[in-house]
């Protein structure tokens, strides 16, 4: 009898390291099932939080009694209440990720770092679901039940980088209130990607981009070379070395202003190359955010 | 092999250099490289020039390469010339009657004949030109019966040195003669002139009457053998008689088809008929018989001695002519009557023998040979040996600097023994066509891909 390997074997290292992170959501939530994240809605929750003076329509319920009794003053007694917060992990399978050939390490980090985030959700109770569009989607809606980690890690070994399926329409499947992680290159439809990321944040969304470097576009081989975009063949441009520095100081100054777009639209943005170690990369995504960045519950 | 103009081959290695060159500087697309990032490079021209370490187009150069050299080396004009030697040698071997000793002609011969050099027999007339191939074999031909004309051995040996020149740096000719007097004539000294060098002289010892080896040569009538002539059965057994050949014309009463001596060659005519008496004589009416006759030899100039007395039953049945100026007689009958006279001709002189031999042995005894010696003196009568020339008149032109006279090769032999150049053009051609096939199926290729 043979027995099958798990799918998450292979990046048990990565899950270990991030074992017991947390992930708040940085705005409170919309109310739901009970969970780890503030949510917007005051409730009866054992939890108090603050006296407010009773208006006409409350729950006379809520009147805090003893109060009224002993001051004449009648009180409403508030508490916060708690809610799941659902992520949706968003991962690009383009052509463009299935770089360099041979290793495809964009895509392998793509995998590891959308697997770690998803566990790290998992861990604690917050659904999670899986949209990786492409020729042959795959989409898994949000769950929290146990062995979701391995359906993940299972579907996303099933995919294999290809084609030039843009991310936006992806997005728009995503419920108003939920929690997207988008792991991308941004070399497709970056801009209509950001358009509906900066609506989703403005309508009290959360979205995170994290950015997908590999270490052979930031330093290319030396010598001529052709090089030819995988997503769009005409896409045809000879680097140098008398060309090199010029494309250099084009992909940075393109990068710090993916990287400004995002965070001014709201956004969490996290860069990474394919040769740093994916736990650090993993913690800052989770950092607490800016305060300008974070939202404000209502 | 020699080019005619090796800056046409020097050219072409230049072609081919810079066709390498060529290959490595080649304008061509750069090695492809996927880069998801590729926007970002500056747009430029696809095509770039890039020197690299190792041409390209390793076929289609090795092409060029080979299809210049071979036109460079067809405009060369390349010739198939055989290797010269340093030193040939035309040796005239005088195989005439005034070389005294046939060993000394050997050994000189031996001594300086090389491989490859040409050897020119010559007598009265010169023999076809032998290439020394085994110096110790060369087959001497037959020595003539006449004293040789180096008239003729000198113009053709300059003829042979012409031919020699182009397989020899410097000429030698080298004359191996007695050099007399009677070989010298009128064009000899010009003959010596056309020669730009020294000539270098092998004297050998000329012939002398001791040494006199000269053939007999007996002309029978038609249908008689020469074992049947008791004249020609002796001349057979006398072996040295003279110095110069004799002719016994035994032809006829009217003296056969023998014509007048030459004194150039100096040989002697005798008219000796079979049977009869020769031309001008008168036939007695009434035959006799005679016991003796006796002929005397003149070589000794003007001491006549006796030099054969023939004995035996002979039969005469003619009386000589009238004796003159022109006429004299050369020997007699025992009881004084002319036997035999000399009459001379413009240009020497025709013995005229009345004598008929008896049956029996008389031509074999050694007194027939002492008679026929006689008849064979000079028609002057007093020179017997053959004089050298003198070294006087040899000197200017043995002493006209190196006898090895530098020869030019003749161009026009390579040129036509070696058809060199329309080979070259047409294997250049062959090369461009494979050039043009293989350049025709790479650029074809991309497109079959598509």
């Amino acid at each position: 009898m043979t027995v099958s390997k798990s799918p998450i074997a292979s990046h048990g290292a990565l899950l270990d390291a991030v074992r017991g992170l947390r992930w708040p959501a940085t705005r409170r939530v919309s109310g739901g099932l009970p969970g780890a994240h503030r949510s917007r809605m005051r409730g009866t929750s054992s939890e108090f939080s603050e006296y407010r003076p009773y208006r006409q329509g409350d729950d006379p319920r809520r009147l805090d009694w003893k109060l009224l009794a002993r001051s004449d003053r009648a009180y409403i007694r508030l508490a916060d209440d708690h809610s799941v917060l659902a992520t949706y992990v968003l991962v690009d399978a383009s052509a463009s990720m299935a770089f360099p050939a041979g290793s495809n390490a964009k895509w392998e980090v793509a995998q590891r770092i959308a697997l770690a985030l998803c566990s790290l959700v998992h861990a604690t109770g917050d659904p999670v679901a899986l949209l990786v569009p492409g020729p042959r989607p795959v989409r898994l809606a949000p769950r929290t039940r146990s062995g979701t980690v391995s359906d993940i890690a299972r579907s996303l070994q099933s995919v294999t980088p290809d084609g030039s399926t843009p991310l936006s329409p992806s997005l728009d499947m995503v419920p108003r209130g939920a929690r997207v992680v988008i792991v991308s290159d941004f070399l497709g439809d970056a801009g209509n990607l950001l358009s509906r990321a900066r609506e989703r944040v403005a309508s009290g969304g959360e979205v995170h981009a994290i950015h997908v470097v590999a270490r052979e576009e930031l330093d290319p081989p030396r010598g001529a070379r052709l090089t030819r975009d995988p997503e769009q063949d005409s896409v045809r441009r000879p680097l140098s070395d008398a060309s090199r520095a010029a494309y250099l100081d084009a992909f940075g100054q393109w990068r710090a202003e993916l990287m400004a777009d995002w965070r001014a639209a709201g956004a969490g943005f996290t860069a990474l190359v394919t040769d740093e170690p994916l736990d650090r990369v993993v913690r800052r995504v989770v950092a607490p955010v800016d305060r300008s960045m974070s939202g404000s519950p209502t | 092999m020699r080019l005619l103009a090796p800056i046409f081959l020097a050219l072409a290695g230049l072609a081919a250099a810079i066709t390498v060159v060529l290959h490595l500087l080649a304008v061509r697309r750069p090695q492809e490289y996927t880069l998801p990032t590729a926007r970002f490079v500056p747009a430029g021209a696809v095509r770039a020039t890039s020197m690299a370490r190792t041409p390209t187009d390793i076929l289609l150069l090795l092409l060029r390469i080979a299809t210049l050299l071979l036109i460079g080396a067809a405009l060369a004009r390349p010739i198939l010339q055989p290797e010269r030697s340093d030193l040939g040698r035309v040796l005239l071997v005088d195989r005439s009657a005034a070389v005294a000793n046939d060993n000394e002609v050997m050994e000189r011969l031996s001594a300086l004949a090389r491989e490859g050099d040409l050897v020119l027999q010559f007598a009265d007339s010169a023999l076809p030109v032998v290439t020394v191939s085994d110096p110790a074999g060369i087959q001497l031909a037959p020595v003539s019966a006449t004293v040789g004309s180096l008239t003729t051995a000198l113009l053709s040996g300059q003829r042979a040195a012409a031919v020699l020149g182009d397989s020899a740096e410097r000429v030698e000719i080298v004359l191996i003669s007695p050099l007399v007097q009677e070989q010298w004539d009128a064009g000899t000294q010009e003959a010596l002139e056309l020669w730009p060098g020294a000539i270098r002289l092998e004297r050998l010892r000329a012939a002398t009457t001791d040494s006199a080896r000269s053939v007999v040569m007996v002309q029978l009538p038609d249908g008689e053998g020469a074992g049947s002539d008791p004249v020609a059965a002796g001349a057979a057994l006398a072996g040295k008689v003279a110095l110069f050949p004799i002719v016994i014309a035994r032809t006829g009463e009217n003296g056969g088809s023998a014509s007048g001596t030459s004194s150039a060659t100096r040989s002697i005519l005798v008219r000796w008929p079979v049977s009869g008496v020769p031309n001008g004589w008168t036939v007695r009416e009434v035959r006799d018989t005679v016991s003796a006759v006796v002929a005397y030899d003149f070589a000794s100039g003007n001491a006549v001695r006796a030099a054969s007395t023939l004995a035996g039953p002979f039969e005469r049945s003619g009386v000589a002519p009238d004796l003159d100026g022109d006429t004299r007689a050369i020997a007699w009958w025992s009881d004084g009557e002319v036997a035999a006279v000399q009459r001379s001709v413009s240009e020497g002189c025709v013995r005229e023998v009345g004598i008929a031999l008896p049956d029996g042995d008389l031509a074999l005894r050694p007194s027939f040979a002492r008679f026929l010696a006689a008849l064979s003196v000079p028609c002057d009568g007093g020179v017997a040996s053959l004089t050298p020339v003198a070294d006087s008149l040899l000197q200017p032109f043995t002493n006209r600097g190196e006898t090895a006279v530098p020869f030019e090769r003749s161009s026009a032999t390579g040129l036509s023994a070696a058809p060199l150049v329309p080979w070259l053009l047409a294997g250049a051609l062959a090369l461009l066509g494979a050039e043009w096939v293989v350049r025709r199926r790479q650029r074809g290729m991309p497109e079959a891909a598509a």
